[in-house]
């Protein structure tokens, strides 16, 4: 399985990706109320928090667990929506240590606004689709912050990532 | 290395999103005059030529080929720009056909390559360049949502049926 990029690489670019946006609005903290209308957010802030919630929710969702609900993700502060992101890595890296898990069993999803096709994915998709959806918000977020006047100098292209060689 | 997304599945991705955009301009054609700031682009027009030349220019780099100049890709129209995509999709497909290719050794040189840059494997260069188009095409469809053009665009990996 050489010609593949594995999901414990996609992993450590998302973590890449999140640690630089969690130091960056850290050192910005007014960028989080920028507005924003993303994914129904009203603002950065709300968009990082669907961005990290939307990970835990993954990740639980293919561990077994019962997936968080909207209503318990908090609000904020960053570092709590921060929290999200890391037990969500805990989650998944937990999965990716036990060899007995199956990477080809389904899930069963019942999300109202996703089509009935994609509501079967195996795990391994489905931990990819998480990853992926992480890496293209960050870009939006990027593009947002520029928009606004505060660009970011952020490297999010696979190239300039750590992850793998 | 245990589970992964294969080059392949990422290059089926990219066809299908590639080809998703290219029949929603074909329909919306007056969108491709939209202002753009992304990528120093002036309008959208501008940054389709930049994710499918781009495509291109990292399939010929990792395929050994001569490098199509920045200056002698088309401006348009569509059709054209297209084209570019799909020069990029054969050059790539004849990369991951060839069983010589070493997929691990740090061996790309792209010439805006700075030194304290590793090369990277080819590998990482094609998961990049197609998740560079994916990363864009993101950037798209809230440039066309913010102008009030709602692109229906589903662009996660989970509605794609480039793998189960």
């Amino acid at each position: 399985m050489s010609l593949a990029i594995t999901i414990e690489e996609l992993l450590t670019w998302d973590d890449e990706a999140s640690a630089w946006w969690k130091a960056y609005l850290d050192a910005n903290s007014a960028l989080l109320e920028l507005p924003c209308g993303i994914g129904g957010t009203a603002n950065v802030q709300e968009f990082v928090r669907h961005i990290w919630g939307v990970e835990l929710r993954w990740a639980q969702r293919i561990a077994g667990l019962p997936p968080i609900t909207k209503e318990e993700v908090p609000a904020g502060p960053l570092d709590a929506l921060y929290d999200l992101h890391l037990q969500a890595t805990s989650v998944f890296r937990g999965l990716l240590a036990d060899p007995s898990h199956d990477w080809n069993q389904t899930l069963t999803l019942e999300i109202p606004r996703v089509p009935p096709g994609s509501l079967t994915p195996t795990h391994r998709k489905a931990f990819a689709h998480a990853l992926f959806h992480s890496q293209r918000h960050w870009a939006q977020l990027a593009t947002l912050v520029r928009a606004a006047g505060s660009p970011s100098s952020f490297k999010g292209d696979l190239l300039f990532s750590f992850a793998l060689a | 290395m245990t589970h992964g997304i294969s080059l392949e599945e990422l290059l089926d991705w990219n066809e299908e999103v590639s080809a998703f955009w290219k029949a929603h301009f074909e329909t919306s054609p007056a969108l491709l005059q939209l202002p753009c700031g992304i990528g120093g682009t002036a309008n959208v027009q501008e940054f389709v030529r930049h994710i499918w030349g781009a495509e291109l220019v990292w399939s010929q780099i990792i395929a050994g080929l001569p490098v199509t100049d920045y200056d002698v890709w088309p401006n348009g129209p569509l059709d054209a720009l297209f084209d570019l995509h799909v020069a990029a999709v054969k050059n790539f497909q004849m990369v991951l056909h060839n069983a010589n290719t070493n997929w691990d050794e740090q061996s790309v040189h792209y010439p805006w390559r700075v030194p304290e840059r590793p090369k990277p494997t080819p590998r990482k260069a094609l998961a990049h360049v197609l998740l560079h188009s994916q990363r864009h095409w993101a950037q798209l469809a809230t440039l066309l949502r913010s102008a009030g053009t709602p692109a229906a665009f589903l662009g996660d990996l989970l509605f794609s049926s480039a793998l189960a």
